[in-house]
């Protein structure tokens, strides 16, 4: 008996004693709660390159790659013979510019915009964390992070406009919506102010991330688009911009257009900035063959995967490819062969993607010509081995055509025509040189189409020469207002300082 | 499977004779007094013979039990000092003094008023019961076999809905809601006390271990729980070792199940002639077979059985209670089984001259499972029944029949071709050591550890439809749970003259943790290894395979106290405070305050009362309590950084870290308010007795996942505290006896509840935002169904509202516009899940050895909303797949399906849950002192005008009354059991 008692006296005492009585802190395990962390330099890259990791997503489905290139003439998703990509005409009122402050809660607008402004938050906390901190080449990450958060708000200026504006995470009130004049005046700011700070060459080691060839070629976009935006011709600010990136010296026309898009396009001389994807690495997937492929295509590309057929090239867009472009074959059309050449046949009937689709609400099951700009690996399968390729969103060619599209504008065409590097634009396309008077308002809109097909230029550009609100193939004839996107409803039922863009 | 159980079977079987040799030979000295043979017969008042009364010598375990006849024999020491008891009477104790036969009447115990209530921290009697408690014993229990100990009350409880949504799997418990939905996203079932192990798990008792169950309803009986009250507390008492009498006891049942299908799709014939008739352009989805698929995945008459085998015994100073019990449960579908063998132990010792009591409880539960896919059902119900299962042209299927289709597989394929094992290890320990002071005052200290351990695999062969092409798939899951408890608690009990004060006070420390971690790998040489090589797929060599694991722990600790309080059993009180903090909150709020207070007046005590004769008691009661809920996940206040992605950084891929939520260090319980009014009676010679409860509870900061601005917040959802949900409603409870005579009595309860539910509130200030939308309907429907609206009910279904169908077979619907929709803002509510009004009626008829019970339940009001038909009634749906038989029945609906009132059914139903016949043999026989068979239906029929599948579905969460596609079906199922006492 009196070893029980001992036992209990023994275990009361010890429990007594083995807790603290009133500690109610938490113990974290398969995180990192925030007080441990910051204990080297590499953590500090870890911490600030999220800022990066956050561009990601863009190529996504339902992202704002997704969302500017449906509403444009160059991609369509019609609903599929069987019901499938209806998905409650999310698409539709993208194409046909229907979205609007009633259909604000339209998901891929909605994931578009919380894309962008994860990006700038995150960019605003990583400042706000890293600032009071002292290690190796401080300024220079820093100088970085702000041109990247000018970049996402580049985005975000050019589809919603008018936008909420912070660039402090301490405060905590919602913020209040800035026009474009004001976002367009802080964009470049901050490039100025902080393009001496970041890499000048684009090394190895600075792969992927902002530099003055990055931050030069932002800065000539936005002058650029300057009339279209503040209603300001800066077109020779553009050009001086540009002049900047060719000045490093730094970048050439790759001889092979598809050097820029292959599995492995890390060796591109062309591209300026590029968004780095791994195979399994990466968290966020670049997965076109599944979006654009249809399931025929598997013994073309040895997919390992089954892909779902959805995003095809708008029909009409087709048309503005000559036979000799060589750019053509970013798309698949006609008859598919598979991996040893040899013509696809499926119970009985040739596999031929056709560049036709005869209904908008029925689409066959082959019709709609399909994407392959950027090289397929083999063995593609979602979320297991995803496209390796970089994704590139700014390249050399694009600088020269920008930089050829405001001497234009300035009627100075002549002074840059026969530029040797502009010239290979057009002679590795397979297609003669632009002599001064080749280039009009609608040659010029249709080459930086061929050119830069899918790459997420085609809606500024349609908006930029004016025609975003004209008819085509199934999409009618829109309104001045829809140069812009609505802002998404939960951004308005989260923010009373938002106002809807008008309908 | 089998080899298993064989073995464990006889490893329990050793360890428990083990346990029956050590504990029987304390009787060993009383014996060698034995001289006197006593006998007689016990009746009551009305001189009616009373069966099962325990008969036994003071402060020995010698005892035994009357027969049915009421008789009883026994050997005793010459000057030993006989109790006669007996649930129901009361208690009388005899000395033998050398007579040899002793006939005893007992009288009906003038109270059922004196039973035991168990309520937090103590015990109280149901005429001094402040609060709203139910309490269920076990004779009052539904009788048959159950897998969860639930069972044993369903219907019983007024308020307490107790479903199984989902049907016959063995594997899936019942789904408790008392007084409706109070929250948003925490936990909405009620907090479990088993012995007093504060958040124990059902699965670890078996129901014959049941002794009571104690219903903790309102917020002033449940506030001395903090922050788990806020959905009510029910206190589960198992059997514990009773001195005196050494009983071993067997039950055993074996049960089988027929499956009435609730929802019917076209047979092959019906299918061929459909499309002939109605499709003739889908005649290329007639493939020429008849397969029944329902049939192909399903056991015919899967038999379940249970042994239970439990001794019982001992002296004043030591006792103990053991149980054994094993189960198999065969599912309904094929390869789904559950088996089980569950021990349990409680010894009870007195020591210091009975000062330090100690009561030390063991429970070991090993499980050995296979679980079911729930969608092997839908698959089965929409697969082509012209498809063989079987087709041997393709080798790349292994033989099974393939049709290309997005989500369509054939169900033998994908049972055939997965092997799924699990099996789970609880061990429970807990020791209470009660020290008594003085006489008034005792110091009771309790510790307690729950650990539970869990491993999971499955393993797909290169034929499984939905990874053809791969060469097999290999996952191992496994973690491990644990919850450990301290309480110290002080007890003093004084009365002073007609002064009665109890009071309680305590400190409470509790500390959970789970651990998981998983491991996938692909592409196998070999389908031999299964599971138990993951290594040898290539998956991981590539690179391309998962795994991961995960850890988190979080503690409660509270300091508690009551004092209740009685004028001479007239007028009576208690107020209780809990102070209480857990870790998953805020900074800002680590630590609530949960206060209650509860009065009663016993009018029958007053003289005006005692003259009416026809009232022997009248109580009013009024209780107000705060109560708390804190079931959300830990962490989420903190801000944590994880690793958020992969980042190229000069020249190699390193992970980047950043938060991955948004902290909320405001973050803390909901709280909910609730106030109760209620009138215990007992009339007519206590013939009815009853109880009705009034209950108003408001639950405020409801937890969500609101909606915040990005900027300034990082993710656009914050888990905060906002808004405020109400719960009103009435409960009535009566217990009858309608018929009593010489060989025959009839008892009854009935219940019967009613709920209204209001979102009171769901914006602020901040989050301005007064309607959501929920309850999305996924695929080719792609809605959402229902909306979370200020001032309305959660469950509220929108949509158009239809009128009927047209001569060219296109749906009306009200206020459509030319395309024939209707825009959503003229959708309209068209039902609620919510029911009016709950039912349930028990009765129990005894006649000479016969024993009948059978228990009705129903529900009148509720909509459901009916998937099967709004996704498969309709001809364009029919094809390669299977459609509801509805449809043929009104063929002439030709279009697409769409959304409306027209799949909104009433789901208002009356159930036979249970008919149990009971034959209790008389014997007289050495060894066996009662005998009983028993025959038990359970889930019998249903009334409802409800087409689906059953009209009970899940009525908790945040979208409730939908008749989910994926789902277990209900069976009726029929036991047959008998339960010996030796």
């Amino acid at each position: 008996m009196k070893k029980y008692t001992l036992t209990i006296t023994t275990f009361v005492l010890l429990s007594l004693l083995s807790v603290s009585c009133f500690d109610l802190s938490e113990t974290v395990y398969s995180e990192i709660p925030v007080d441990n962390f910051f204990n080297s330099e590499k953590d500090i890259i870890a911490y600030a390159g999220r800022a990066y990791v956050k561009l990601q997503p863009y190529p996504e489905e339902q992202r704002l790659w997704s969302l500017g290139q449906n509403a444009s003439d160059e991609m369509v998703i019609p609903q599929k013979h069987n019901g499938e990509w209806y998905d409650q005409g999310r698409w539709e009122e993208i194409q046909k510019h229907t979205l609007n402050s009633t259909t604000a809660g339209n998901k891929i607008l909605t994931k578009s915009w919380d894309m962008v402004f994860e990006g700038i938050t995150a960019c605003n906390e990583i400042l706000f964390v890293i600032e009071p901190i002292e290690f190796e080449n401080k300024e220079r990450v820093l100088a970085e992070i702000k041109i990247l958060r000018a970049f996402y708000y580049y985005w975000a200026m050019d589809y919603w406009g008018n936008i909420p504006f912070s660039t402090d995470f301490s405060e905590k009130e919602p913020p209040q919506q800035k026009d474009r004049q004001f976002v367009f005046d802080f964009i470049v700011q901050e490039i100025l102010d902080n393009v001496d700070e970041v890499q000048e060459a684009p090394t190895p080691e600075y792969y992927g991330r902002v530099t003055k060839g990055m931050a030069y070629t932002l800065l000539a976009k936005m002058y650029l688009n300057a009339q279209e935006w503040i209603g300001e011709n800066k077109y020779a600010e553009a050009v001086l911009a540009c002049d900047q990136v060719i000045a490093l010296g730094a970048y050439e026309i790759e001889a092979n257009f598809s050097a820029n898009f292959e599995v492995h396009n890390e060796g591109s001389r062309e591209n300026i900035f590029v968004i780095p994807f791994h195979a399994q690495l990466t968290d966020e997937h670049f997965y076109w063959q599944n979006l654009t492929l249809n399931s025929a295509s598997t013994s073309t590309f040895n997919l390992a995967g089954v892909p779902w057929d959805g995003f095809v090239l708008q029909p009409d867009f087709f048309a503005i490819y000559s036979d000799d472009d060589i750019r053509k074959n970013s798309f698949l059309f006609g008859q598919q062969n598979d991996i040893s050449g040899n013509p696809i046949v499926i119970e009985g009937e040739p596999f031929i993607y056709t560049p036709t689709i005869q209904n908008y609400n029925s689409r066959g099951e082959w019709e709609g010509a399909r994407c392959a700009k950027y090289e397929y690996q083999e063995e593609l399968s979602y979320d297991v081995v995803d496209m390796e390729n970089d994704f590139v969103l700014f390249r050399y060619a694009d600088v020269l055509y920008t930089k050829l599209e405001a001497l234009h504008r300035l009627g100075r065409t002549s002074e840059f025509i026969g530029d040797a590097d502009l010239q290979k634009i057009r002679t590795r396309a397979g297609l003669p040189v632009y002599t001064t008077g080749d280039i009009t308002d609608a040659e010029l809109l249709d080459e930086l189409g061929r050119e830069f097909a899918w790459e997420g230029h085609r809606r500024q550009d349609q908006i930029r020469f004016g025609v975003w609100g004209n008819p085509w193939w199934e999409k009618p004839a829109s309104g001045p207002n829809k140069k812009l996107f609505p802002i998404p409803q939960s951004a308005i039922n989260t923010n009373p300082n938002l106002t809807q863009n008008p309908d | 499977m089998k080899s298993y159980s064989r073995q464990h079977s006889i490893l329990f079987l050793y360890l428990f004779l083990a346990v029956v040799l050590i504990f029987s030979n304390t009787e060993s000295e009383a014996q060698l007094l034995d001289d006197v043979t006593v006998s007689g017969k016990v009746t009551d008042d009305a001189n009616n013979s009373i069966p099962g009364v325990s008969v036994y010598v003071k402060d020995t375990q010698i005892g035994t039990i009357t027969g049915v006849d009421g008789r009883y024999s026994l050997n005793v020491p010459s000057e030993a000092v006989l109790v006669f008891s007996s649930i129901g009477f009361e208690t009388v104790e005899v000395s033998a003094n050398n007579r040899s036969v002793i006939d005893i009447q007992l009288r009906v115990s003038t109270q059922a008023l004196d039973e035991i209530v168990v309520i937090g921290y103590g015990t109280t009697t149901k005429k001094e019961i402040t609060g709203a408690v139910t309490t269920v014993k076990s004779e009052n229990f539904n009788r048959g076999g159950f897998n969860d100990p639930m069972g044993l009350i369903q219907g019983k409880v007024a308020g307490l809905t107790i479903t199984k949504p989902n049907g016959a799997d063995p594997l899936s418990g019942y789904q408790i809601l008392l007084r409706g939905v109070s929250t948003l996203t925490s936990g909405q079932g009620p907090l479990i006390i088993i012995d007093g192990v504060i958040g124990a798990d059902l699965k670890n008792i078996n129901f014959q271990d049941v002794e009571s169950f104690d219903v903790l309803k309102d917020g002033s009986a449940a506030a001395i729980y903090g922050t788990r009250g806020t959905n009510g507390v029910i206190i589960i008492t198992t059997k514990s070792a009773k001195k005196g009498q050494q009983v071993l006891e067997y039950s055993g049942q074996v049960s089988t199940q027929v499956a009435p299908r609730g929802v019917r799709n076209l047979s092959a014939s019906e299918f061929k002639h459909a499309i002939e008739t109605y499709q003739p352009s889908k005649t290329g989805s007639l493939f020429g077979s008849e397969t029944d698929w329902f049939d192909e995945i399903t056991n015919d008459l899967p038999i379940s059985y249970q042994h239970n085998i439990s001794l019982s015994g001992g002296s004043d100073s030591f006792s103990h209670r053991t149980s054994l019990t094993h189960s198999t449960d065969q599912g309904l579908l094929r390869d789904n089984l559950s088996e089980r063998i569950l021990l349990k132990t409680n010894i009870k010792q007195r020591v210091f001259d009975d000062r330090l009591m100690l009561d030390f409880n063991f429970t070991n539960n090993l499980r050995k499972y296979s679980p079911a896919n729930y969608d092997l059902f839908s698959q089965a119900f929409i697969q082509n029944p012209t498809q063989p299962v079987y087709d041997d042209s393709d080798p790349a299927t292994g033989g099974y029949s393939f049709q290309q289709g997005l989500g369509y597989y054939n169900p033998v394929a994908m049972l055939n071709e997965r092997t799924r094992e699990g099996q789970t290890n609880d061990i429970v320990l807990n020791l209470r050591a009660t020290l008594d002071i003085t006489d008034n005052l005792s110091w009771s200290n309790f510790i307690s550890t729950q650990k539970s351990e869990w491993e999971e695999n499955s393993y797909k062969t290169k034929y499984y439809p939905t990874i053809l092409g791969i060469n097999g798939e290999a996952e191992i899951s496994n973690g491990r749970n644990s919850n450990m408890l301290y309480e110290s608690m002080f007890n003093y009990q004084k009365a002073v003259n007609d002064h009665d004060f109890q009071v309680v006070a305590g400190y409470t420390f509790q500390e959970f943790e789970m651990n998981s971690s998983y491991v996938g790998n692909y592409n196998f040489d070999t389908d031999v290894f299964r599971h138990n090589n993951i290594s040898a797929g290539s998956f991981f060599r590539e690179g391309k395979s998962e795994m991961g694991s995960y850890k988190e722990s979080s503690r409660l600790i509270a300091l508690f106290g009551r004092v209740m309080y009685n004028y001479d059993e007239k007028y009576l009180a208690s107020i209780s405070l809990r102070r209480e903090g857990s870790s998953k909150f805020g900074d800002n709020n680590k630590w609530g305050m949960f206060p209650a207070v509860s009065l009663g007046w016993r009018l029958s005590e007053e003289s005006l009362f005692k003259d009416i004769s026809w009232i022997n008691d009248l109580k009013l009661r009024v209780g107000y309590g705060v109560t708390g809920n804190q079931d959300f996940s830990p962490y989420r206040s903190l801000i944590l950084l994880e690793r958020v992605g992969s980042l190229f950084y000069n020249q190699e891929w390193i992970n980047s870290y950043g938060p991955g939520q948004n902290p909320n260090p405001d973050l803390k319980w909901e709280k909910k308010q609730e106030l109760n009014l209620g009138i215990d009676f007992s009339v007519l010679d206590r013939r009815l007795s009853g109880s009705l409860e009034y209950y108003l509870r408001k639950t405020s900061d409801l937890l969500w996942e609101f909606q915040v601005p990005v900027p300034p917040y990082l993710y656009p959802y914050l888990f905060t505290n906002v808004g405020t949900i109400s719960n009103r409603g009435v409960e009535l409870t009566l217990n009858a006896l309608l018929m009593k005579s010489e060989n025959f009595s009839w008892s009854s309860t009935f219940t019967a509840s009613h709920n209204k539910n209001f979102l009171d509130k769901i914006s602020n200030d901040e989050f301005t935002q007064s309607t959501y939308e929920t309850a999305f309907l996924g695929g080719t429907i792609g809605v959402w169904s229902q909306r979370i609206k200020e001032g309305e009910e959660l469950g509220t279904f929108y949509g158009p509202v239809w009128l009927g169908v047209d001569e060219h077979g296109n749906d009306i619907f009200k206020n459509q516009n030319p395309v024939g929709d209707v825009d959503k803002s003229n959708w309209e509510k068209i039902g609620s899940a919510n029911p009016i009004a709950v039912l349930g009626w028990s009765n129990v008829l005894t006649y000479k050895n016969w024993n009948l019970n059978f228990a009705f339940r129903g529900g009148i009001g509720g909509k459901v909303m009916n998937s099967n038909r709004l996704y498969y009634e309709s001809w364009t749906a029919i094809g390669l797949r299977n459609i509801v038989h509805t449809q043929l029945e009104n063929p002439e609906f030709i279009r697409n399906v769409t959304y409306s009132s027209k799949y909104i059914e009433d789901a208002s139903f009356l159930k036979l849950d249970n008919v149990t016949l009971q034959y209790n043999f008389d014997l007289n026989a050495k060894y066996v002192s009662k005998l009983s068979l028993v025959g038990s239906a359970q889930n019998v029929f249903w009334i409802s005008g409800y087409k689906g599948i059953d009209p009970e579905v899940n009525l908790g969460g945040l979208e409730p009354g939908i008749d989910r596609l994926s789902y277990y079906p209900r069976t009726t199922s029929i036991t047959l059991g008998v339960n010996a006492t030796f």
